[in-house]
Formats: structure tokens, C-alpha cells, sequence
């Protein structure tokens, strides 16, 4: 190692962040060059010096009454419940954050499920429940986009329909309205990509149950039966009905907290109007 | 499998929240200090971060560095401050090509006090004083630094050397125009 290279690595060298091979390459080229070994060792003493001295000035710590007050907040925002969710916790918001848990939890139930999701169950240990329970924990994580970031919708509770997801509730929301009387609400709908997968996402409420519908536009999935056919498997998970079933050209999943009976049929009016539609 | 822990009761999330994040107000005020240059935009910033990890604390992988995690709501948060306050500078500025036409390796003087090496760091430049801060205060890796201001490594490492480029001109402006020489002159004298 010559000088020149040293002097592009000594910045490196100072934070600790090269390989240990090099550091070796250094180790040789400091012990035979006492010019680079002084400049490195005086770049080395400032650096401690500018640590202590800012860590040792009065002028950059904190006053202990402020933090004293400040952590006495903390805990009253976090013991009353309004810190941990920004105060969205009000009797106003029960019903969209308790509609959120629950499409987080069926659009978890639907990855676990057909987006492989199973090797990871087949090495759990705990109840599938709980499995469940941990997968729809980092669906919250990885599926903020469209379902943490946008909480100021929920909030709004107002209909929220991107461009993308507009085309897929047109096609979804009239046959389980036609199912349900006509007692539908599109509350949400918006294409997401997850796990590599595009998913449109439509949040139907009818009769106070939420329904949503997952259309696996990137055809990742596939056909979830094995052929396309008219048949709706239909099951019953973690509290939560789930009809699926491939409509010709994508797989599409219907899960809500429905009976059995209402599931399927809607999911059968759905499959029906979808195999003459684009979706 | 799976890192995320249940949280569960408001007391146990709350001493969760207590026993990770706490510790570390120290370090976000002294970064918050260099940051607004000001006692009170440093309180509000922190106490700005502090809530706001409180809020996303459910995000927060238990076990990860938290430290970092805070320290990155704090840019951010910083961020938009400069933002609202028309202050955010872009690194591709007339600094940047100052800090290229420093005079190669400035020697380090001896015998600074560490007043004024505060002095010297408080006349770096903004994005590099932020990099040498998070680096050679607070010791962060470059990863690190690099997931908190949100910049590729390579920027890191470029803004770290420029800045401590900077700040050793700085040092060695200060001993000429006080009078005493640097310690490369008295080592050849």
C-alpha cells in the first residue's frame, strides 16, 4: 500500500468501517510510514477530542427538567391510550380501526394462504391461531402503504378509491349488492403490491360486516383449485369465512365475518358476474 | 420466524417503550442541539420525536437498533421543520465546491481546547456537520447514518470526509489567526 491509497481509505480507516484484510494492509503500511502514522494518529486524537468535548459541554446536554416533564407526559399519553395511536382511539374511531384490524388480519388470512405463507406455517410451533395472529402483526408492517399511511382516510371514514382499484369495485360491488338487496357500501378499494404480488383490495360493508374482496391481478397466484372451473372452495379460518375461487383470468378471494351460507352465495353471484367481465 | 413481539397491556407497552427508547433522550437532544442550534427548537424537536416514536412504537422491531430508529424519526421530523421554514439546503451548493477546493490534508493544530473544536464543528457546513456529528460524536456506523438522513452509503462517506476536511481548515485557520503554528511545522521545527 503507497501513501495515495492510504490517504482514500484513512477516512474508513478512522470510522472502523473497512474489511479486516485491508486493516491489515494498513496495519503494515502505518508501521513503515511515519508521516501517514503521525497524520493518522493526530486525526485520531481529534476525533476522541471532538467526541469528549461535546459529550463533556454543558451547552449540548439536556436540562433535566425537561426531561423529567417530558417523560411524565410520555406516560400519561401512553397510560391514557392517546400516544400509541396518535389519538385515533376515540369512541368515533372504534368502528374504522376495528374495520382496519379486520381487513388487515383477511388480507394476512389470504397471503398466508396463496402467497407462500405455507412453508412458514409447516416450521411453526404455536397454534395456527396465533400464527395468525403474528402473520396479520407484519402484515400491519409491510402493508403500510395502503393501510397504515392512509390512516387519515379511515379517519374520514370517507369512501377512498384510487384509479386502479376503481375498475375492480365497479366489477365487484354490483353482484354482492345484487346478493345483499342492494345494502352495500364500497368503503375502500386500491391495488397494493405484496410479497412480489399485485392484489386489488375492495372493502365492501353491508349490515354492519365488512367483506372484502382480493383479486390477484399479477396472476402470481394462479388458480388456487388447480383448474378453472365454477367450484368455490369455501372455508372457515381463524374466526373469518373465506370463499376462493378463479374467475378465468385471476384468482379472487372473498373473506368477511359472515355466516357460511352469505359468504358463498355472495362469492357465487361474484364468480358469476366476474366470468363475463375483464376482471 | 417472526421478530415482532406482542405487545400487550398499556403499562407493559409502556414500560417497553420506557426501557428502549428513554435512554436515549440524552443523544437525541445533543443531536437535536446541533441540529437547530437552539435550546428551545431543541426541546420541541425532541419532545417532537419522542411522541412520534411513542405513536409509531408498534412499527418498532423489538431487539433492532433503537436508537438509530429514533434518531431517524428526528431527521425527519427536522426535515420538514427546514422545509416549512424554507431552510433545507441541498448538499450541491457553494459549499460543497468549497469544501473541494480545500487545501489538501489541513494539518491538525495542537493544543486546541475543546471549546474550540466546538467552536471549529459549530462552522462546518450543515450536511456534513450532520454526517461528522452522527459519525464522530455519536458513533454511528455509515449504515447506520445512512438509514437515518435517508443517503447512500457513498454520499455518507463523502459528506464525512468533506466534513472532516472542514473542520480540521477550520482548526488550522484558527491557529494562524491566533498565532501559533500547526503540529506537522512544530514536528519538522
Amino acid at each position: 500500500m503507497h501513501c495515495k491509497d492510504f490517504r482514500e481509505i484513512s477516512d474508513a480507516y478512522l470510522s472502523d468501517e473497512l474489511l479486516v484484510e485491508t486493516n491489515i494492509q494498513v496495519f503494515q503500511h502505518l508501521e513503515d510510514c511515519r508521516k501517514c502514522r503521525q497524520d493518522f494518529a493526530d486525526r485520531r486524537a481529534l476525533r476522541h477530542q471532538l467526541r469528549t468535548a461535546v459529550l463533556s459541554s454543558d451547552e449540548f446536554a439536556i436540562d433535566p427538567i425537561f426531561a423529567n416533564r417530558l417523560e411524565l407526559e410520555l406516560k400519561d399519553a401512553a397510560l391514557k391510550n392517546i400516544g400509541w395511536f396518535g389519538g385515533l382511539i376515540s369512541p368515533r374511531m372504534l368502528v374504522p380501526l376495528m374495520s382496519l384490524a379486520l381487513i388487515v388480519g383477511m388480507f394476512s388470512f389470504v397471503l398466508l394462504r396463496f402467497g407462500g405463507g405455507n412453508a412458514e406455517i409447516a416450521g411453526y410451533q404455536g397454534s395456527i391461531a396465533s400464527f395468525l395472529a403474528q402473520v396479520s402483526l407484519q402484515a400491519v408492517g409491510n402493508h403500510k402503504h395502503c393501510a397504515i399511511e392512509k390512516q387519515e382516510l379511515w379517519e374520514a371514514h370517507s369512501v377512498a378509491i384510487d384509479e386502479a382499484g376503481a375498475a375492480v369495485a365497479a366489477a365487484v360491488a354490483p353482484p354482492v349488492e345484487e346478493y345483499f338487496g342492494g345494502n352495500v357500501e364500497v368503503l375502500h378499494a386500491h391495488d397494493c403490491v405484496y410479497d412480489g404480488k399485485l392484489l386489488s383490495h375492495v372493502i365492501l360493508k353491508t349490515n354492519g360486516h365488512l367483506v372484502s374482496v382480493f383479486v390477484d391481478k399479477s396472476g402470481a397466484i394462479g388458480d388456487p383449485q388447480g383448474s378453472p372451473s365454477d367450484s368455490i372452495v369455501s372455508e372457515r379460518e381463524n374466526g373469518l369465512q373465506v370463499a376462493s375461487f378463479y374467475s378465468g383470468r385471476s384468482a379472487v378471494f372473498l373473506v368477511s365475518d359472515l355466516p357460511e351460507t352469505d359468504n358463498l352465495n355472495a362469492a357465487r353471484k361474484l364468480l358469476d358476474a366476474l366470468k363475463v367481465s375483464n376482471v | 420466524m417472526f421478530k415482532l413481539k406482542r405487545l400487550d397491556t398499556r403499562e407493559e407497552k409502556w414500560e417497553t417503550f420506557q426501557r428502549e427508547a428513554s435512554p436515549f433522550l440524552k443523544d437525541l437532544y445533543r443531536v437535536a442541539m446541533w441540529l437547530t442550534r437552539d435550546p428551545a427548537e431543541a426541546e420541541d424537536l425532541v419532545q417532537e420525536t419522542m411522541f412520534q416514536a411513542l405513536r409509531s412504537f408498534h412499527g418498532y422491531e423489538l431487539g433492532t437498533n433503537c436508537r438509530a430508529w429514533m434518531m431517524k424519526i428526528m431527521h425527519n421530523l427536522n426535515a420538514k421543520r427546514l422545509q416549512k421554514m424554507g431552510r433545507m439546503k441541498l448538499v450541491d451548493d457553494p459549499e460543497d465546491r468549497l469544501a473541494e477546493t480545500i487545501p489538501f490534508e489541513p494539518s491538525i493544530p495542537e493544543q486546541i481546547t475543546d471549546e474550540e473544536v466546538i467552536g471549529a464543528l459549530k462552522r462546518v457546513p450543515d450536511p456534513y456537520r450532520a454526517v461528522l456529528v452522527l459519525s464522530d460524536v455519536e458513533e454511528f456506523s455509515y449504515k447506520e447514518i445512512a438509514f437515518m438522513l435517508d443517503v447512500p452509503i457513498g454520499t455518507v462517506m463523502s459528506r464525512l470526509s468533506r466534513g472532516r476536511k472542514v473542520l480540521r481548515q477550520e482548526l488550522a485557520e484558527y491557529a494562524r489567526n491566533y498565532g501559533f503554528g500547526d503540529g506537522r511545522e512544530a514536528a519538522a521545527s
